[in-house]
């Protein structure tokens, strides 16, 4: 890279970035006020008005970001050149997802702590143990509330391990100058990805609503002392179990919310990559970026690795 | 020389007055007067804290009544009348026999007066109990004479104490057993006081009288240029708007390391400056011993301390870390820019308008008011301002991701693109602080990030992790501290960086110890994420844990040692030129050394039990963070201020700037350590009378110490249009960033540099 050139474009301008800010002041204001402010402190119902336009206004700073990229062939702002050996074996943008990732490690790792924290305090529920009336002093782990919907969690599972191939696929397309096979498999990623998402948000309601066990609900409730068998229901959570209902409950939402928001922006950054990829094409010489989405999808799967056992198997 | 001299010895001599001039401290003899809940559950009801474990808890049998007026009048006084009914005595009736019962009371604000011989108030007292005589009764009657203020609510804390009568002696342990006491509060309304939330629609509270007021001078000033322009200069008012947009417009679009860089650091003073006023108005409520809404109610007094410590660490302290990283790492590396410019720019103003979100609290009826640790479950609890506190953390959020994605850049930039020669162990040591730093930012802000996002999900949405009835209220405090402890060395170590710079340019000569000195901070890194359990030795941790804690946080000591020692080293064999960067750095030494002595002294398990939350902490903690982390900073003002701007800054203006400085700090925080030791907490709206003569003197030495800073403030503003032209080197500095011309031009470099060895320096000059 000549020095004349570096003359002409020394630096970047654009206001993306600044107007993604105020939008998400925007956004979290009226988010705020929206749910606590008003004259009783619950929520002030118009404010949904200016976090719908805080939200606007980030997805349009969004487009106005990538427009950028959009354009150019591949996603690199400029070559950096590395004078030092050892660091230059690893291009700079994979370097930073790398610790980028490190920071997200750190993400699930205290959600996942703060959860075996609150799990380790009470004894799992047994029947040979006294919990109490409500089993109130036992943990009845998300696990037993999904044992006999299990064959979603497991789907799942399948669908975000195999997008996980399906990215690599994507990868070695890209790299065999095979462009259309690109925008394929990166289309089936998306649709795995999704297929997981809307999975998730079915099984959600229905262990919210306690739908899982409507069937069988009568006469199997049980009491202090009894096994809970397949099919029954905690007495602790017979008005369903959620959020705000049980520690089981935070915890289980809370992780595995903050796990699909995750693949949600993993879904926004497929997006715009099938989009690319439709309309120039990843090739032989430009694939970096599939390959640093693969490495953050790859991670968002590995977290599911962790939490699928811990929420829904014990 | 004989000037500097005289200088020196000026500073010197004013320091010992400042000594001097502080007025003592000593404890209370006989120790503060505890609260009177704190007498009586600690000791069971008083005299009879030998009881059976009936006497440890109250019991709701136990009825207190309270008989007084509707409402007060200021100054009036009123005869009180306080009965207990229910409890042990009832089973044997009596109307009137030996040991029936007992109180203690206490009134927020008023004085409590005896009117007969059943009721007195200990010595130095504030509250009423019974005397021997009055033990007979279970009802008494005493006087209150009502505050100066009738537009307050005064609330009323008794303890009453059921006895059966069957202890003569007070010692006898059998003699308690089925004595059973409960505790009651009462609260009386002056005749004006607004009982309605807030005061919505009455008079502007405090802190929003500040804010409006601050608009009305932007409006004005805004309306006065504006209008002078359209008149004076005969432009219409679009071509004004036109030449303020072509002049806003890049500054906002930038993504120019030197523009981010400039940017942060004047907004880390701008939120400074506004931290500043919120720590003047903490310490104007402190000036006396205040009853509520004297000045501040205490629960605008709670938002104001909240606001000054978050905005002083996250968005002052940090953010010219940042500015300096910003505008000094690409020139000390040799490098153009940071490796994702975009991010960089994204970075910066998440910082600005995540401070407006933490604001906003002040504008819908009250900041937060959880302290800047935000400690559940009192932030997640109802008694937390709404939505004030739910600003707080959505602020928080959006300055941690900031500071997470700055870190991400900066450790990318810092080991992918030095330039040729420019190896890790050559980095000026300034670097090297960075480069620490960035490591506890990438381990250390994520999880105070999720514990927001816990802490919101708990107040908006209302899971469990800290509210419910088993959720576990040191959680908060782990994960908090697990961040918060590394956080200030995020914020010390970039200090430790400037000083290593400064000292060793105006010693003349390479800092002493180079390798030492990297490897000390690198440690230092390292066990600032084993040592945070020193915040919870009052948590009742397992000892084993406190004991572990107690031993790495002394172990700080020793690399913070090798520092200091290191740069007094530098200084002992170089030829040491005294300017104001040079005396702010001395002087850093010597404060940021208490600050760290202190340190030492909490990290001591048995004294941190007596010091713990009281105004001793606050001592240590301004100590390092002022005296460390600010001196520090404001030396690099002075010291890079001419590689920005090409202007040096007024020297003379600077010296005085340095010596009022750090004459009213001094004179400001050091009595705060012998408050403390008397027992003052802090976070507490009011305190102690026997305390207020040191008060008094810290609050008068802490405006002087606010004005001071204006000194600073006009020397920036007037150096940048009359200082002397600086030149590319004014200083002789060695690191890379005294390479390129003052100010840098748009690519930081014309020619990527090469740092050469001394031998390849000598051959290339052959
Ligand atoms: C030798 C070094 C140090 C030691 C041994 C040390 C020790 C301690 C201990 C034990 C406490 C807890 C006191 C209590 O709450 O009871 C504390 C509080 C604190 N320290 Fe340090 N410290 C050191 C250096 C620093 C530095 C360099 C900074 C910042 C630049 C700092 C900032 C603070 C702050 C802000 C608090 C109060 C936190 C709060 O409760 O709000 N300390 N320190
Ligand atoms: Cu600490």
């Amino acid at each position: 890279m000549s020095d004349e050139h570096d003359e002409h474009h020394a630096h970047i301008e654009t206001p993306a970035p600044f107007l993604f800010c105020v939008a998400t002041a925007i956004m979290f204001i009226g988010l705020v006020m929206a749910t606590s402010g008003g004259e009783n402190k619950t929520g002030d119902a118009g404010y949904w008005f200016v976090f719908i336009l805080g939200l606007m206004g980030i997805f349009t700073s969004f487009f106005m970001w990538i427009q950028d990229y959009w354009d150019q062939e591949g996603e690199e702002d400029a070559h950096i050149e590395t004078h030092h050996e050892f660091w230059a074996t690893i291009s700079t943008r994979k370097f930073g997802m790398w610790i980028f990732l490190l920071t997200e490690v750190m993400v699930f790792s205290t959600l996942l702590s703060a959860y075996l924290r609150y799990r380790a305090s009470m004894p799992d529920y047994s029947p040979d143990i006294d919990c109490g009336l409500y089993f109130e002093d036992c943990w009845v782990p998300a696990a037993d509330v999904i044992r006999s919907h299990l064959i979603f969690g497991v789907i799942n599972t399948f669908a975000l391990l195999l997008s996980s191939l399906t990215v690599v696929l994507a990868l070695y397309a890209a790299k065999n100058n095979n462009p259309k096979a690109v925008t394929r498999y990166l289309t089936v990623t998306f649709v795995l990805g999704a297929l997981f998402l809307a999975l998730k948000l079915w099984e959600w309601n229905e262990m919210r609503h306690y739908n899982f066990w409507d069937e069988s609900h009568n006469g199997c409730d049980v009491l202090a002392g009894q096994n809970i068998a397949d099919h029954c229901i905690a007495p602790k959570y017979a008005n369903g179990f959620w959020l705000n209902t049980s520690l089981e409950g935070s915890t289980f939402y809370i992780t595995t919310g903050m796990h699909g928001a995750h693949v949600f922006i993993g879904l926004i950054a497929l997006g715009y990559l099938i989009a690319k990829s439709n309309k120039d094409g990843y090739n032989e010489e430009n694939h970096e970026t599939i390959e640093l989405f693969g490495l953050y999808w790859h991670y968002v799967d590995l977290v599911w690795v962790f939490v699928f056992p811990f929420f829904y198997l014990y | 020389m004989l000037r500097s001299k005289a200088i020196g010895i000026g500073i010197l001599l004013s320091i010992i007055f400042a000594v001097t001039a502080v007025p003592t401290g000593e404890t209370n003899p006989g120790g503060i007067e505890p609260s009177i809940s704190t007498l009586v559950e600690a000791n069971g009801c008083s005299c009879h804290n030998v009881g059976d474990g009936d006497m440890n808890n109250p019991n709701s049998e136990v009825i207190l009544n309270l008989t007084m007026p509707s409402n007060f009048t200021a100054g009036e006084t009123y005869t009180l009348i306080l009965n207990i009914s229910g409890g042990p005595n009832d089973i044997a009736p009596m109307v009137e026999g030996p040991n029936m019962g007992g109180f203690m009371l206490k009134a927020s604000s008023g004085v409590l007066t005896p009117i007969n011989d059943n009721v007195w108030k200990p010595a130095d007292a504030s509250y009423l109990t019974h005397t021997e005589d009055g033990n007979n009764l279970r009802e008494w009657s005493f006087n209150w004479t009502a505050p100066d203020s009738d537009s307050i609510v005064t609330s009323f804390m008794v303890y009453g104490n059921s006895v059966n009568g069957n202890a003569k002696d007070p010692t006898d342990n059998a003699g308690n057993s089925g004595d059973y006491w409960n505790s009651a509060t009462f609260a009386l309304a002056g005749k004006n006081a607004q009982i309605a939330e807030g005061g919505a629609h009455g008079e502007l509270s405090g802190p929003k009288k500040v804010v409006y007021g601050f608009g009305i001078v932007f409006i004005t000033l805004a309306v006065v240029v504006v209008g002078y322009r359209m008149v004076d200069q005969d432009e219409s008012f679009e071509e004004v708007m036109k030449s303020y947009w072509k002049w806003i417009y890049p500054w906002l679009t930038t993504t120019d390391h030197k523009y981010i860089g400039t940017l942060y650091i004047v907004t880390g003073f701008a939120w400074f400056f506004i931290g500043g006023v919120l720590g003047l108005l903490i310490r104007w409520q402190l000036f006396e011993p205040r009853v509520d809404g004297d000045f501040l109610t205490y629960q605008e007094y709670n938002s104001t301390f909240t606001m000054h410590g978050t905005t002083m660490i996250f968005m002052a302290a940090m953010p010219i870390i940042f500015g300096f990283a910003n505008y000094l790492i690409p020139l000390q590396i040799g490098a153009r820019d940071l490796a994702f410019p975009r991010l960089n720019s994204f970075g910066y103003w998440l910082l600005p308008t995540g401070g407006i979100v933490l604001y906003m609290g002040y504008f819908t009826g009250g900041a937060g008011d959880v302290g800047w640790t935000g400690y559940a479950p009192y932030s997640s609890g109802a008694s937390a301002t709404r939505p004030g506190t739910d600003f707080w953390v959505a602020g928080q959020l959006m300055l941690g991701a900031s500071s997470t994605l700055t870190a991400v850049n900066f450790l990318v930039t810092m080991l992918r693109m030095r330039a040729p020669g420019v190896t890790l162990m050559k980095m000026p040591l300034f670097a090297w602080s960075i480069l620490v730093t960035v490591f506890l930012l990438l381990l250390s802000i994520p999880v105070f990030t999720v514990a927001l996002i816990l802490l919101m999900a708990d107040r908006t949405f209302g899971s469990l992790y800290f509210s419910g009835p088993d959720s576990d209220p040191i959680l908060w405090q782990h994960l908090f501290w697990y961040f918060g402890h590394p956080e200030v060395y995020i914020v010390i170590l970039p200090a430790f960086g400037v000083l290593s710079e400064i000292i060793s340019t105006f010693s003349r000569r390479p800092i002493f110890g180079y390798t030492s000195m990297v490897y000390a901070m690198a440690t230092i890194g390292i066990i600032s994420f084993v040592v945070y359990g020193h915040h919870m030795f009052t948590t009742g941790a397992d000892p084993l844990f406190r004991f572990i804690v107690m031993l790495t946080t002394m172990l700080v000591a020793v690399p913070t040692g090798i520092k200091i020692f290191n740069w007094l080293a530098t200084m002992t064999g170089g030829s040491v030129v005294l300017n104001t960067p040079m005396m702010f750095s001395l002087g850093t030494i010597i404060t940021f050394t208490i600050g760290g002595i202190t340190g030492i002294i909490l990290a001591s398990i048995p004294l941190d039990i007596a010091f713990h939350d009281t105004y001793f902490v606050v001592a240590h903690f301004h100590y390092v963070l002022i005296g460390g982390t600010m001196f520090s900073f404001i030396a690099g003002v002075y010291y890079w201020f001419p590689k920005m701007t090409g202007k040096m800054m007024n020297e003379r203006l600077g010296i005085i700037h340095f010596a009022t400085t750090f004459i009213t700090f001094n004179a400001a925080f050091y009595p705060m350590h012998n408050v403390g030791i008397s027992g003052m907490p802090r976070r507490y709206a009011t305190y102690d009378a026997s305390l207020t003569e040191l008060n008094q003197f810290i609050s008068i030495f802490a405006i002087l110490f606010g004005l001071a800073q204006l000194i600073f403030v006009y020397n920036v503003f007037y150096s940048y249009r009359n200082g002397e032209k600086a030149g590319d080197n004014p200083w002789n500095g060695w690191s890379l960033e005294w390479a390129t011309s003052s100010p840098p031009p748009e690519n930081s470099f014309i020619e990527i540099p090469t740092l050469l060895d001394a031998e390849e320096e000598a051959k290339k000059s052959e």
